[in-house]
Parts: C-alpha cells; structure tokens; sequence
C-alpha cells in the first residue's frame, strides 16, 4: 500500500523542489507596461534591426540628434546645434557638453568615433547608411581585407571634445535624420573594453556588453532588468542632462508573442500599449466600437515581386515576366481594393499603385501607377503573344507561410488572376527562412513582400531597386532608373533632388518590376490615459511619454 | 541492480554524443542562415562574413570542431546565433527550470487524477462516473491543447479573472497551463488504468480474497490497484518525455518562458548552438525519465529484478 502511495508524493515532493527552482515569484507592474511583438533580438546598435529593438534602443540612448515624436523632424538631442556648408558636405556638430554617459563619463565626439568605426570594422544591417561618409565604403573594404588603409581617411573627425565634423562625399539633405537614427549613436568605448576579444586578426566585441549590469547608455532611461522571455525593465536614467523633462519613472516591455494572450493581458489591466494588434482582432475590437483601438498610415508598402530574368534556372524556361506588357497586364488585372476589403477586412490599408505610399514625404508626389482595368490588362496580354492567357505557363508565387493573413492574399490574387487573364499560379508556401533565402538568391518566379522605410528621405525606398542593390532581387536592372537616382544623389537643392526621385520612382510604376498591392498601416491598442504620439513610421519616443493619473 | 544501473548511466555519454551528432549533421543541411532577419534586409557579404566569423560559422569543420570540444570541456554550448546576448548555457538555465516545473505539475495532476478515475470507472463499470471519465477521455485524447488551453485561458482568466493572463511567476501562474498540459495523458491514464483495472477484477487471486472474507474496498485497494498500476508506470516514462517536449502550445498560449518554445523556434530560426543544447537537454531528460521507470518497476512490483537475465 505505502509502495503505491510513495509514487504521487514523491510527484509532489518533486513538484514542490520544481518550483522554488524555477524560481520567479510576482513583480510589480511600471508606471507604463507594454508589448511589442515578441523578445528582443539584440540591444547592439550595430546589428539591430527588428522595430522592437529599436524602440528599447531610443529609450536607452541618445543621438546627435532625435525625432520629435509628433513630426519626425530631427531636433537637436546629444547636440545643441550644426554647422552646414552650402554644398551640404560638410557638417559640423557641436555636443552638449553636459551629456554624460550612465557609467559618469562625459559624452564625447571621441565616442561617436568610436562607434561609427566599429560600425565600419564590425559592420551590420545598417552600414550602408555611412556609405554616405568620404571614404567610408572604402575603410570597410580595406578593413575586411586586412588592408592598410587609416582611419584618418573617413569622413569624420574630432576637432575638440565636443565637436564633430562629417564630411560627405554627396550632399545628403536629409543626414539630420540619419543621424537621429539608432546606428549613428555613441558607444561608450571604455564600458566595451573588457568584452573584446580578436577574431581573425580583427576586435569584436561580446555580444554581452549590452546586458543591463553591463550596458552604460547615455538616453533618458538606463536600462535595469533584462529577463529571458519575460520582460526587460527600463528606469528613468538620473545622469540623463534632460532628467527634468522626463515624466515617466520606469517602463516595462512584456516579452509576449501570442496575440491572444497580448490581447487578455491588455483587457486584464496588465499592460498599458500593445503594438501591431492582428486584423482578426482589430475586426472584432472596431465593430465594438473601442475608441482605444489605433489604426494610422504605415511606412510600408505591400506588394508582388516580379523576377524579371528572361529565365530562372531550375524553375522556368522563358519567362513572360521579362516582357514589360505582362507585368503591366498582371498589375491591372488585380483588384486590390477588392483585396483590402475582404482579406483586410476593411480596416484602413490602401490600395496600391505607387511603390512609396503617399504623403510620406515632405515634397515628395508621385504619379499613380495603373489602376484596375481587366479590359486593358487582356489586351496587353494578348499584345504579348498570349491570347485570353493561352500558351501562358503557369507561374509558381511563393510565399511565405507564418502569416495566416498572406495565405488568404496569394489565394485571392491566384483567383484574380484566373478569373481575369486565365493564368495559372502555383501557389508555394515556405517558411520565412527559406522563403527569404530564396528571394534573396532570386530562385523565385512571384513573390510576396513588404518593405518598410527607415529613415525621412524617399531614397530608403528607391535605393532598394538600384541594378546594384542587395535588395533588389527582381533582376530588373534599368539604367535609366540608377541614372536618375544617381542624379538626385549628387543635388543639392531639395526640390529638384525631389523631382528626380519621383522620375525614378515612377519608372518602377510604370515598369512595374513590382505589384504594389497595398500601403501598411499601424494598429495599436493604447490606454487613453496615456499621452504618447504615434507616427508612421512608429519610432517612439518613451522619453515624451506621460501616464495621466487614473 | 547496482552493476545494471551503473552501466545504463555509462551508455548516457554514448547515447548523446550519436544524438549530437545527427542533430549537427540535420540542421547544418536544412536550408536557410541564422544570420539573417527574414523580414529585414539582405546583409551585406562583408557584414555576413565578420558575423559568421564571430559565431565560428565561417567553414562546417570549424563550426564541427569548436562547439563540440567547449560543450564537453567547459560544459558551455556557445552563444545562441538568433538572440546573441544569451548563451544557450542562459537560455537553459532560465527555461529549463520552467518547463520541467510545468511539465511535473501536469503529470502530478493526471497521475493522481487519471489513476482515481479509472480506477473508479472500472469499479462502477456502466455507471455514471464511468459515463464521466469517458467523456472525460474522449475530450482529452481529441482535443489538440491549443483548443483546450486557449478555452481555459478565455473562460479562467479572461471571463471570470480566476487567474492571471500569463507569464510566469506564482502558483496561480502555474494552474492553467499545467491543467492544459494534463489533459492528454490524463485522459490515456484513465483508459489504461480502466482497462487494466477490469483484467485484474477478473483475476482468480482478486476472488479468492474476497472469499476469503477480505471486505472490497479492502481488496482493491490492496490487491487490485498495485498491479492494475504497473501499465501506468510503464506509461509515465514516455508521457513525461511527451509533456516536456511536448509543452509548446501551451507554453505560447500562456506566454511562459519554458524550453518548449525554444525547442521550436530554435529550429524555425536555424539557431543551430539553441537546437543542439536543446535537443542534448532533452535527450538526456528521456533517458533519465526511463531510467527512473525502469528502476521504480522493480519498486512496485517486487517480482521484476533489473538487468535479471531470465
């Protein structure tokens, strides 16, 4: 008897050393609590690129310059001003000299140094951004290859402690709003030391300097907790030199990738702002009439991939898409206010024709592209050599299969299609690895994508489709296209800088190495008690952040 | 049974470094990179390479040679290629604790509660209570666990703020999920012990003990459940082995930080350190679990001698 009684409490014996060893116990909530998708990827500058790294990013440190949160305009931040030359080549920055990092030290032109050169020596997702710098592509090149090429050489320098010359080797009008962003900010060399460590001839540096007991940061909040998969915790930074116009005192991010149980934890008091609500939800939440749901214009577009090789080893012979007429016959013959309206279920994106989506830009318009017009759309078919679609091949449309959402879309366009040009798509669904090596490599017919601006100037979208982009995987390769980018590169005047991106822009419209389907929108469910600005592109400033009593 | 025990342990390093070693060879052929953001932008070669070079991926053999003689030297399984501020070392440490937590919790329930129920049904065989358990199984064997936990997590918390949302921490933490994971195995327990519970009520030893003048109850719970048990011990090895590799739905349901969820993102993120430390956890808790059955069937039933060569 006792044998048989021995085996459940030897469970709960079990149970109970279980349980004081996955330790934990309650936490308190912070003054303001959300989620943003799920955990953080990595707190290093040089190597994020998810949003949500990036909001952590702008609360914990601080740039040459910041965004304001309503207008996107770069204000100054770690800087109180900069001198510009005429030619837009030369700017020089003078920092504010009672910034200091968490650690006490004084913030110095020598950190920004520091870190635009480790940018260039251990280079991530956003070195091309410094490309802008003299000499910049180069020192990386040099640098990679163990070649011998100074420093000295790139386009930035210390002319005292607290003052910063760049030299650009284009004018670039807009590098006030490149230095506003995350990869342009200082690093604290001293704090890094001890993570170096050589590699291949070359210093890099442990990824674990940016834990919390490790990290010195220079931004409104330092950053106090950081637990695997449950929450980081970020408190108001005392050395800050703005402390006074920080309202809120700390900040929780809940680690939390589950839309359901995102949603329950913000119903249930839990949470403060949950970003990025699923449409399902947004539905359901809209049609209860919540004022508390936030649906705003995105920085993103949606669309199709075309390749446009005239044929792609392995999956197809000779490719109708490298005939202008079918791209343009296939772009028209999809009704994708249809697509907004029902896949979307109506809840604000757009319908497509331009690759940019409007009004993003200050000065910037774009000609629409073609709109829904199957008669025309059959008649460039035919002009092409294919009839009511006969002779037609059938395409195959990868497409990537963790999005629920983009299943219904590739559905409905592969029945569009039918219905409209009596073509035939092979709907392939992978996942978003393999699916985005694919794409990259160009192994690809159709695709779906999306593609989300980075900073305020239109060239964070028309860069993708230069002949030499990495990110151009359409093998539309258009001179003209790279001569009118390469034009506006080099003018310094806005306006006409302006124009000639439009040009470009309207080549990929009319061209169409790209379906644009639809423009992105952001959804957000936030507490009204919360005063906090949201803007397109979704860069958040926690340090303007104000939580009303309630 | 010492010698037989001693021996079973020694085969564990054998066993692992196979497993490793198969694992290593599946995920280095799967295509895709670690080192890549899906939804970002393409990285540049240079940028590509110093990454690599930096996580010692540069060339297989270097990848094969470098982490392989630091797990067995200094126990470390390397930074993890997806969240690079976390070690694997990290990852498991804050995880495993979790899932093992959950997952024993889930057992405890469905033991104790599987093995009454059968155990019941078979006594009132045709009764309402067996009605009951069979429902009970019914729904259990059916129902996938993100049905049932997403169901408890509406009604328990949602609806009647019973418990808390998610995430981990307190016991009201623990009581959903572990109730979600219980499902299943409980629902297996209840057939087993009902079935094997009827075989032994049948049994010419169970009669001759009520004859001679052994109340019922008495002779249940003495003669009949001790060995009605023993397919229910063979069960709980595999069923431990499910509910810990097994956890996670219920684990992104709930938003608990456990192993289960990174046992499958690790794969989806091609993050080979996070696979191999996670499958050698695992594997090394599978042979531990039957083990551990192995020895406690000689526990229960004196008659079965370990490593006895019959």
């Amino acid at each position: 008897m006792l044998r048989i009684l021995l085996i459940p409490l030897a469970l709960i014996a079990l149970l109970i050393g279980a349980m004081f060893w996955s330790g934990g116990g309650q936490i308190g909530r912070a003054e303001f609590a959300y989620i943003d998708n799920g955990d953080i990827i990595t707190l290093d500058p040089n190597q994020i690129s998810y949003s949500r790294d990036f909001r952590i990013t702008y609360a914990i440190r601080e740039g040459l310059y910041a965004y304001n949160p309503s207008t996107l305009i770069p204000e100054p931040a770690d800087a109180t001003s900069v001198d510009i030359t005429p030619d837009k080549k030369t700017w020089t920055f003078h920092l504010r000299p009672e910034a200091k990092w968490t650690n006490g030290d004084p913030v110095r032109a020598a950190d920004y140094i520091f870190a635009w050169r480790r940018m260039l020596e251990e280079p991530g997702e956003y070195t091309y951004l410094f490309y802008y710098l003299e000499n910049a592509k180069a020192y990386e090149d040099a640098f990679a290859a163990h070649g011998s090429m100074s420093f000295d050489q790139v386009g930035v320098k210390a002319l005292d402690p607290l003052t910063l010359r760049v030299t650009l080797h284009d004018p670039c009008g807009f590098f006030l709003d490149l230095v506003s962003f995350t990869p342009f900010y200082p690093l604290n060399e001293r704090s890094m030391q001890r993570f170096a460590e050589a590699n291949n001839g070359h210093v890099s540096y442990k990824p674990e300097f940016t834990k919390p007991q490790n990290v010195v940061t220079n931004g409104p909040f330092y950053l106090k907790r950081w637990d695997f998969k449950r929450d980081l915790w970020l408190e108001k930074s005392p050395s800050y030199w703005d402390h006074k116009h920080v309202p809120l005192k700390s900040i929780e991010m809940v680690i939390n990738d589950d839309p359901l149980s995102s949603l329950l934890m913000y119903e249930s008091g839990s949470v403060d702002w949950v970003t990025d609500v699923n449409n399902d939800f947004c539905a359901e939440l809209r049609a209860r009439g919540r004022k508390d749901l936030i649906i705003s214009p995105g920085f993103g577009t949606f669309f199709m991939d075309f390749n446009c090789a005239s044929a792609v080893p392995g999956l197809i012979a000779n490719n109708p898409l490298a005939d202008v007429r079918v791209r343009q016959a296939i772009d028209m013959a999809i009704d994708k206010q249809q697509i907004c309206d029902t896949i979307l279920m109506g809840l604000g994106e757009k319908p497509a024709t331009t690759f940019i989506p409007p009004n993003i830009f200050h000065g910037y318009h774009t000609t629409p592209g073609f709109n829904f017009d199957v008669t025309r759309a059959r008649k460039l078919l035919a002009d092409a050599g294919y009839p009511n679609g006969a002779g037609f091949p059938t395409l195959p449309l990868l497409f990537p299969s963790t999005a629920p959402q983009t299943s219904d879309l590739v559905q409905d366009i592969k029945n569009q299609l039918q219905a409209n040009l009596n073509i035939t798509v092979d709907l392939q669904s992978m996942e978003s690895r393999i699916y985005s090596t694919r794409i990259h490599d160009k192994q690809f017919v159709l695709g779906v994508n999306d593609w989300i601006g980075d900073y305020g100037d239109p060239s964070t979208f028309t860069d993708k489709y230069l002949s030499t982009s990495a990110n151009n995987p359409t093998n539309w390769l258009e001179p003209q296209y790279d001569k009118l980018c390469g034009e506006a590169a080099h003018e310094s005047d806005n306006a006409k800088r302006m124009a000639l991106l439009e040009q470009a822009e309207n080549l990929i419209n009319t061209e169409v190495p790209i379906v644009p389907l639809y423009f992105m929108i952001n959804t957000d469910l936030c507490r009204p008690y919360v005063d906090m600005h949201f803007n397109p592109r979704m860069t958040i400033s926690f340090k303007g952040i104000k939580v009303h009593k309630h | 049974m010492i010698k037989t025990l001693f021996f079973r342990i020694l085969q564990f390093p054998l066993i692992l470094a196979v497993i490793y070693v198969v694992t290593f060879l599946l995920c280095w052929v799967a295509p895709g990179s670690p080192f890549e953001n899906p939804a970002g932008k393409k990285l540049d070669p240079i940028a590509m390479q110093a990454l690599k070079e930096r996580f010692h991926a540069d060339s297989t053999w270097k990848f094969l040679s470098y982490y392989p003689t630091r797990i067995v030297l200094h126990g470390d399984f390397g930074p993890s290629l997806q969240q690079r501020e976390w070690s694997v070392n990290d990852i498991l440490k804050s995880s495993l604790p979790i899932s093992v937590t959950l997952g024993i919790f889930a057992l405890t329930i469905a033991s104790i509660f599987g093995v009454a129920m059968g155990a019941y049904s078979a006594v009132r065989v045709g009764g309402l209570a067996d009605w009951f358990g069979l429902t009970l199984t019914l729904i259990g064997i059916s129902l996938p666990s993100f049905v049932s936990a997403a169901v408890l997590l509406i009604i328990f918390s949602g609806e009647l703020k019973w418990f808390p949302v998610g995430g981990w921490g307190g016991f009201t933490n623990m009581v959903l999920p572990a109730l979600a994971l219980s499902l299943a195995p409980m629902a297996y327990i209840v057939r087993l012990m009902r079935a094997s519970m009827l075989d032994v009520l049948g049994e010419d030893y169970v009669r001759t003990a009520r004859a001679k003048g052994l109340s019922r109850p008495m002779v249940i719970i003495k003669h009949c459940l001790r060995n009605a048990f023993l397919p229910i011990l063979s069960f709980l090895g595999p069923a431990a082995a499910n509910t810990l590799t097994g956890s996670f739905v219920v684990e992104k349901v709930f938003n608990i930080p456990g192993l289960g969820e990174q046992f499958v993102n690790s794969v989806l993120n091609r993050d080979q350190t996070l696979i191999l430390g996670t499958v050698i956890v695992y594997s090394a808790l599978l042979l531990f679990f039957n083990l551990l059955v192995d020895v406690s069937y000689t526990f229960v039933d004196p008659r079965i001698v370990m490593g006895a060569k019959s």
